[in-house]
């Protein structure tokens, strides 16, 4: 992963690396991300894939949902902790985001070759709760199964949305719009992912998020006065690893260490040429 | 699917008076599987078809609603009519606590010609379960103008 700024943090010059789209991951990024979450996948304590799975609902109950104000807050505090979690294996990894606005699937590094890929699916095995006999054990997906007959979810891509999405100024206007587009395509994923309670143990769930992530980045860089309200800037963000993020504190992505490829606005300039 | 049609609702102001219409839906339970819904939008005696869907005239705006499924916990768990315990319980209201929920219909109701009064018909279905009749609870719809 190429660095695309770097922060100086007193005698320490700090990377901010760069989230890719799942379908453009080179060979060797791929195999870099699948081996980090397979070592998560393999660790059974607080490291592990499982514990940070049960931040968001089942067991811990964290997560935060429309109509909640903290609902993008909330899951960027959660991918850059889990993004922190993977980096411990690799530290060139980043979460690709799945681009459900251009793509009418989901991504191919998260569906093909199952029986060997660690992003394709795997067991639910809540963290520090005995499993009960009705709980899911593996996690599963029905793509698109939830289009058709009316009443239906809108089928993938949602590009005729993107404009829709990006008009509003406001904040909360915008993060309502986001929501339920994001609620469309958890819906349309289907199986584990159409639930709550147990959509984080599906790997997707987190290039869904990152690409939710995305677009309020690039809503950001946009908006730059639009900030939830100021109420809600010092209330902590659940999870299970320390720091507490606070609101404020997961307005900035660079200042989490990451930014999105082909997000930035900025260009450099040369002062006084010409 | 559920099909559900209101009393009519006031429309408290002209039509080409109105810059936003929000139709609010309060109450929503959210403790079941998560599902879908059409609103549609009608004056008088009209209504949409049995078959009306997004490129209907009368429809007016769509939700996806992501919810629990059923619950995954002991007895009670999932009971969100719980009371504060004492004046001391500062926790947060119970997670499944029902929902307002927010529709945009402005564009529908500008269509309509200065009707006094509108009618919401609600489609809504579970993808897992087309037939199912119970599937949008919720208290109360109301319709919010703004000039």
């Amino acid at each position: 992963m190429s660095p695309v700024t770097q922060l100086h943090r007193g005698a320490v010059t700090a990377t901010v690396k760069i989230r890719r789209n799942a379908s453009q991951l080179t060979d060797e990024e791929l195999t870099a991300f699948r081996a980090a979450v397979a070592a998560l996948q393999g660790l059974p304590d607080t490291r592990g894939w499982q514990y940070f799975a049960g931040w968001h609902w089942v067991p811990q109950q964290w997560c935060e949902h429309y109509p909640s104000k903290l609902f993008l807050p909330w899951h960027r505090s959660y991918l850059y902790h889990l993004e922190l979690a993977l980096q411990s294996h690799d530290v060139g990894v980043t979460l690709p985001w799945w681009d459900w606005v251009a793509e009418d699937a989901i991504p191919q590094a998260y569906e093909s070759d199952p029986e060997h890929n660690p992003l394709s699916g795997g067991p639910i095995a809540p963290v520090g709760v005995a499993p009960q006999p009705e709980w899911p054990t593996e996690t599963s997906r029905e793509p698109g199964a939830a289009v058709g007959q009316d009443p239906s979810v809108l089928p993938l891509p949602l590009r005729g949305r993107y404009e829709w999405l990006m008009q509003p100024t406001e904040y909360d206007e915008f993060a309502r719009r986001l929501a339920l587009l994001h609620n469309n395509v958890h819906v349309w994923t289907g199986g584990t992912m159409a639930q709550v309670d147990w959509a984080a143990y599906d790997p997707v769930f987190f290039a869904h998020h990152a690409m939710v992530d995305r677009l309020w980045r690039i809503w950001q860089l946009s908006n730059p006065g639009g900030l939830p309200a100021l109420n809600l800037l010092d209330v902590p963000l659940a999870s299970g690893t320390k720091p507490i993020l606070t609101v404020r504190e997961v307005l900035d992505v660079q200042a989490l260490g990451y930014d999105y490829a082909d997000a930035s606005s900025s260009a450099s300039g040369t002062i006084g040429a010409e | 699917m559920q099909r559900w049609t209101s009393e009519p609702l006031m429309v408290p102001t002209l039509v080409e008076q109105i810059t936003s219409a929000q139709l609010e839906f309060a109450g929503v339970r959210h403790d079941g599987p998560s599902f879908t819904f059409y609103a549609f939008l009608t004056a008088g005696d009209e209504r949409p078809s049995a078959d009306a869907g997004r490129d209907d005239a009368s429809f007016a705006a769509a939700m996806t609603v992501f919810a629990h499924g059923e619950c995954w916990g002991g007895a009670g768990h999932c009971d969100w009519k719980r009371e504060p315990v004492s004046a001391f319980d500062r926790r947060p209201e119970h997670h499944l606590t029902p929902h307002t929920l927010t529709l945009d219909v402005t564009e529908r109701l500008k269509a309509l010609e200065n009707p006094d009064e509108v009618t919401v018909t609600i489609f809504a279905s579970r993808p897992t379960e087309r037939g199912a009749e119970d599937v949008m609870r919720f208290e109360r719809v109301s319709l919010y103008c703004y000039r």
